[in-house]
């Protein structure tokens, strides 16, 4: 085992330790400087009760190699896919926020604390965070303040109030300021009213002003108390919890609605893509772009219980994020990016090897990327081979389809213009066509591909 | 410990933290006592305690 020449290139800050892959397999190597602290987490009974709980992974002690660099190698149990924060939907924030503030006021119970608190830390399995990172835990020193408290205003909580405040994506704020929006900047996109709410006007608007004011000799001079740690994370948690985000509707949330009056074309496509599927080999992964309210997805829970569904939405993406939470799905984790982002021009971000999925659904929305967005077919069609490990379902939808006419720029129309046979010889040169059908009541074609 | 926290201490906000909880302390402690005033008249009306609630 070679770890330092195997280091996930997303692990490069925390002196406690690194982690690697090797094999395929994920581990964390501990540096022996973080044995106190891992060795507390363990035998105060910290790590058993987050476990039971499961806010954290678990993971295997694998060996203990006692050189100087390495204190022990550990296995944790991994998640798949692991998704930038700026990908989530403001509800997702919100409850990988109130899971930090759970896990530190449980932490503090036991004599720790969360030295970082950032988005990062925190991974989806379906609907449920969890906290992902094992080397966040210090020793309390019952005397300091938190000192991941600044970490939590701007990489969570303000993002959650610029939310509030009409900006459905404002988790897409950590693209532009990975660490957390700076205060100071971050502050002057609240408008005056949120000063009304005493725990905005505290950990916000007096944070900032107090934190520039700051000085190295007045920070020593700092003292605390295990009741204010304690005042400290209720406010947070009250300033986290009265964000409402996903409140707000888009024209998409109610898109369902809308497709019932198109006759028969929806419960073809239903029929098509269930009864075509089904014969499928096995699935693992289905992936769907362009995921709305989720519905095809659902009728092909009986290949595969796993789903990524993106949505670039926002409100639409919440509200699937929402109906998934309530039903209860462990599998289905519904994402807000828009596909332009996994494109040269975008910033995937190495997005795409994370959402490589068995099965890709591009249903209804190859015209808003050629049309709208002007991105070439063979583009689209490129990504879509890079998404799918071996099949791909795409409708495709003629250029003279009313609702084209209707909401498209005619011009942009004219120059994208893509008729049948052009867009299956491109689809040819990364797929075989295994099946095709004309949909009831449209002039929509449905495609079932093979990756070549 | 210190040696172990990534994160620059300054960048913790303490000060800034040292204010807001010590303010923090006033209003839990009125609240907490609104709470047991409304709490004691409630109970002395025979209505439902809802100091639960919040």
């Amino acid at each position: 085992m070679n770890p330092a020449a195997h280091r996930h290139p997303a692990s490069y800050r925390d002196p406690a330790g690194f982690v690697f892959e090797e094999d395929g397999i994920l581990y964390r190597q501990i540096h022996p400087r973080y044995q106190p602290s891992y060795e507390q987490l363990k035998q105060s009974g910290l790590y058993d009760r987050l476990i039971s709980e499961k806010l954290l992974i678990p993971h295997e002690e694998v060996s203990q190699p006692n050189t100087k660099d390495a204190f022990l190698i550990i296995r944790p149990q991994r998640v798949h896919p692991v998704i930038a924060p700026f990908c989530w939907t403001c509800d997702m924030l919100q409850d990988a926020a109130l899971l930090t503030l759970q896990i530190q006021e449980i932490a503090l119970q036991y004599g720790m604390t969360l030295k970082d608190a950032h988005p990062s830390n925190i991974q989806f399995i379906g609907t449920k965070p969890v906290l992902i990172d094992t080397l966040s835990f210090a020793t309390w020193n019952k005397t300091k303040p938190w000192i991941a408290y600044r970490q939590y205003c701007e990489s969570f909580l303000l993002p959650l109030v610029i939310g509030h405040y009409g900006v459905p994506d404002s988790p897409k704020l950590l693209r532009a300021w990975p660490g957390g929006v700076p205060l100071e900047r971050g502050r002057k996109m609240l408008p005056l009213r949120s000063k009304l709410s005493l725990h905005w006007l505290l950990h916000l608007h007096l944070h900032a002003r107090k934190s520039e004011q700051e000085s190295n000799q007045e920070r020593s001079k700092a003292d605390f108390s295990p009741a204010k740690m304690n005042n400290l994370i209720h406010s947070l948690k009250l300033a986290t919890a009265q964000c409402q985000s996903g409140k707000n509707q888009s024209m998409w949330t109610n898109y369902e609605q809308q497709v019932t009056e198109r006759g028969q074309y929806t419960s073809h496509k239903h029929n098509v893509i269930q009864k075509e599927s089904a014969a499928l080999p096995a699935i693992d992964t289905i992936l769907d772009l362009g995921s709305n309210t989720g519905n095809y997805s659902d009728c092909l829970r009986n290949i595969s219980d796993k789903f990524i569904q993106l949505e670039s939405d926002p409100q639409t993406a919440n509200a699937l994020y929402k109906k998934n939470k309530t039903a209860g799905e462990q599998t289905r984790l519904s994402l807000c990016l828009d596909i332009e982002d996994l494109l040269p021009a975008g910033c995937d971000h190495g997005l795409i090897p994370s959402l490589k999925s068995d099965l890709v659904l591009c249903l209804g929305l190859l015209h808003h990327l050629t049309y709208r967005n002007n991105i070439p077919l063979s583009d689209v069609l490129n990504l879509l081979a890079r998404l799918t490990n071996k099949y791909l379902w795409i409708e495709f939808i003629d250029p003279t389809d009313p609702l084209i006419l209707e909401h498209f720029n005619a011009e942009l129309v004219e120059n994208r213009m893509i008729d049948q046979q052009s867009f299956e010889e491109q689809l040819k040169t990364d797929f075989t066509i295994r099946y095709q059908t004309k949909l009831a009541d449209s002039s929509r074609r449905l495609y079932l591909c093979e990756k070549k | 410990m210190i040696h172990l926290l990534y994160l620059d201490p300054g960048n913790g906000s303490y000060l800034a933290q040292v204010i807001i909880a010590s303010i923090l302390g006033v209003v839990f402690y009125f609240r907490n006592l609104l709470y047991v005033v409304r709490d004691f008249f409630y109970r002395l009306l025979g209505k439902k305690d809802r100091s639960a609630d919040s």
